[in-house]
């Protein structure tokens, strides 16, 4: 179960705060799937990175089962992203000096808690079931967007984790690959039974979810 | 993975890492060059004087009397009477061993030296072999034989029973005493100093040469019409040929002789005689070296700060960079602390890197300096006679060694920059 509770964040603009996210409550059953929608500056991205813990928030609680990621020191909360948290960004954020192989390795390798062979092993089925083998040599340059986001994902499932985020997951894709992606998604969420979080502002995505939270855009200035 | 991602990022920037390398390397090779060769040549020259303990011979510059009995350079002091050696000899008290070398002629540039079939019994100390061993053929035994070192061998391509004539003066170009030939009896092993590139000839070789050759230039009034325009020849061609200021002609004659004290003691002892002595002087060749070689250790003192100097801008130049490449993939390292890695495993693949830099531009450092030095060493030993050891110097591998832990001490540098920056990570991300 995936708890927030008056979850604030702030950010500095000039001499003033400008609040970009304020959710008062929120909670996300394990292996429920949601989508965040929203229009741009309404905080989806920052609720998904408080969420991670790459981001602090300004007040509030975040707890993801009994584990209060809001106040665990730095150190705690980077193992338990590591472990838990399967991370999908709008821009894939592939690391451009690994081969597509070893990007998807690399999402294993911080869980700290595979095997070499695990890992590898793991990255050749996932390689398979997206359609990746022949590319797995490839850098990510030399790879097409569809490509590049299969990557990311497979890197983002590779470690089985309990909580799966994607932020826009699908918006440099066309629409062939972006139902190919929300389908890799969903079948993993309900398979391993793990809560899925996905922003989103396209209605094709969005008209996939029963459960959705809709954040407004705050602009809102304190000073 | 944090050494492969490590490693993988750095290579991400080819031309970059590849500068970084150079100039860290050149830094370190250059440094290295100027400590090896400082301390090869130290190491040879003094390796050069340890079978001359003492050197007596006639006045003059000390330097000059050392460079050309031990170093078979520069050109020969003025004679002294053999008797000089007869009466050493007699000193039994202090002298336990003298021998006579006599300089001033050559044999295609190389020094033809008149001695006594003594001198192959000449030890550095009890505790090592003779100093010259043949490698072939056997020492010396009547006028015209000769036994010469290793390179003259190679150089000249001369075995034993081949012949030779001799050169007046120590120029390669002098002209040729052509009234006896010299024939290879022997050949010496290495002798790991100058006197590869000696040819030993009994000191009568050198008397007679002289006596048939020409007459000194003191005796010329004496001499019949015809012999004096030979010797007025042979004078003007003492002006050309420098380097044979002295004349050997008259029998008993000898440039230098090598002593051997009873002990050090008596080394001063004899020494002390020899101050008030204006017809000779007594040098301690390792003395003279040392006051020689304190000369060039200034030189030496001079390029070592420049060679740290080097290193530390080098070192400077590659942490600025190793900064700058750290802002420029905060976004990596944002992708990365996304996926769950900690702050110490981004710490660790900065530390890596430059330790890579560092580590490899300074063995890459000392590869190309010693590799100079084996160069220079080699060009050295073959054309100078001051043998340089080929080998390895335990200073060059501790100035190595310095930079590589200094170098990884300041590494820690980009790393607290990174921890300054690690704050932004998040705005890279979005």
């Amino acid at each position: 179960m995936l708890t927030i509770q008056n979850l604030t964040r702030q950010f500095p603009d000039g001499d003033t705060l400008i609040t970009v996210l304020d959710l008062p409550s929120f909670e996300a059953p394990t292996g429920s799937q949601w989508c965040l929608t929203g229009v741009s500056g309404s905080g989806k991205s920052t609720l998904l990175q408080c969420i991670a813990g790459l981001l602090q928030p300004t007040t509030g609680t975040i707890q993801a089962d009994d584990v209060k990621l809001t106040e665990i020191n730095a150190k705690e909360l980077d193992h338990w992203r590591g472990q838990q948290v399967g991370y999908i960004f709008q821009d894939f954020n592939l690391l451009s000096f690994l081969t597509a192989e070893e990007n998807i390795i690399s999402g294993a390798f911080f869980a700290n808690r595979f095997t070499h062979k695990e890992m590898t092993d793991e990255a050749v089925k996932l390689m398979d079931i997206m359609g990746l083998t022949n590319l797995r040599h490839k850098k990510p340059t030399q790879l097409s967007k569809g490509e590049q986001q299969r990557v990311a994902i497979a890197r983002a499932l590779i470690k089985k984790p309990s909580l799966l985020l994607a932020d826009e997951p699908t918006a440099s894709l066309d629409a062939a690959n972006s139902a190919i992606v929300i389908d890799l998604l969903r079948n993993y969420s309900t398979e391993a039974n793990a809560t899925l979080l996905i922003a989103s502002h396209e209605t094709t995505v969005i008209s996939q979810f029963t459960n959705q939270l809709h954040l407004t855009k705050r602009g809102s200035h304190d000073s | 993975m944090i050494r492969k991602i490590a490693w993988q990022q750095l290579w991400s920037k080819p031309l970059t890492t590849s500068l970084l390398l150079l100039v860290m390397a050149l830094a370190v090779a250059l440094s290295v060059l100027v400590v090896s060769l400082g301390s090869g040549l130290q190491r040879g020259l003094i390796a050069a004087t340890e079978p001359f303990t003492l050197l007596v011979g006639s006045p003059g510059s000390s330097q000059q009397f050392v460079l050309n009995t031990v170093f078979l350079q520069d050109k020969p002091l003025s004679n002294i009477s053999y008797q000089e050696v007869t009466q050493l000899r007699a000193n039994t008290k202090l002298v336990k061993q003298a021998i006579p070398l006599a300089f001033g002629d050559s044999v295609k540039g190389f020094r033809l030296v008149g001695t006594e079939p003594e001198i192959f019994t000449v030890r550095a100390d009890n505790t090592k072999p003779e100093w010259l061993r043949l490698s072939s053929g056997r020492p010396f035994q009547t006028p015209f034989e000769a036994v010469i070192g290793q390179d003259v061998a190679k150089q000249l391509g001369l075995a034993l029973g081949d012949t030779f004539y001799s050169t007046h003066g120590t120029l390669a170009k002098g002209k040729e005493h052509q009234e006896e030939k010299f024939t290879v009896v022997g050949i010496l092993a290495d002798t790991g100093g100058p006197y590869n590139q000696a040819v030993l000839t009994p000191i009568e070789s050198i008397w007679e040469l002289h006596a048939h050759g020409h007459k000194p230039n003191r005796v010329q009034g004496q001499l019949p019409k015809a012999a004096q325009a030979q010797a007025q020849a042979q004078a003007q061609e003492q002006v050309q040929d420098q380097d044979h200021s002295h004349d050997l002609s008259e029998k008993g004659d000898v440039t230098a002789i090598m002593v051997e004290p009873v002990g050090f003691g008596q080394a001063y002892t004899l020494a002390a005689q020899y101050v008030k002595r204006k017809d000779a002087q007594l040098v301690f060749p390792a003395q003279v070296i040392t006051q020689l070689f304190n000369l060039m250790g200034r030189g030496e003192k001079v390029w070592q700060p420049i060679g740290y100097l080097l290193i530390g801008l080098a070192m400077a130049v590659v942490l600025v960079t190793a900064y700058l490449a750290t802002v420029n993939r905060l976004r990596d390292y944002a992708i990365l602390k996304a996926l769950g890695a900690t702050q110490k495993q981004l710490y660790s693949i900065l530390i890596q890197q430059t330790a890579y830099v560092i580590g490899l531009g300074a063995v890459f450092g000392w590869l190309m300096g010693f590799g100079a030095y084996l160069g220079l060493a080699y060009a050295l030993n073959t054309s100078s006679a001051i043998i340089m050891p080929l080998a390895i110097s335990s200073a060059s591998l501790q100035l190595t060694l310095l930079c590589i832990v200094v170098g990884l001490a300041v590494s820690l540098l980009p790393v607290y920059a990174f921890h300054r920056k690690a704050k932004q990570l998040h705005d890279v991300m979005n």
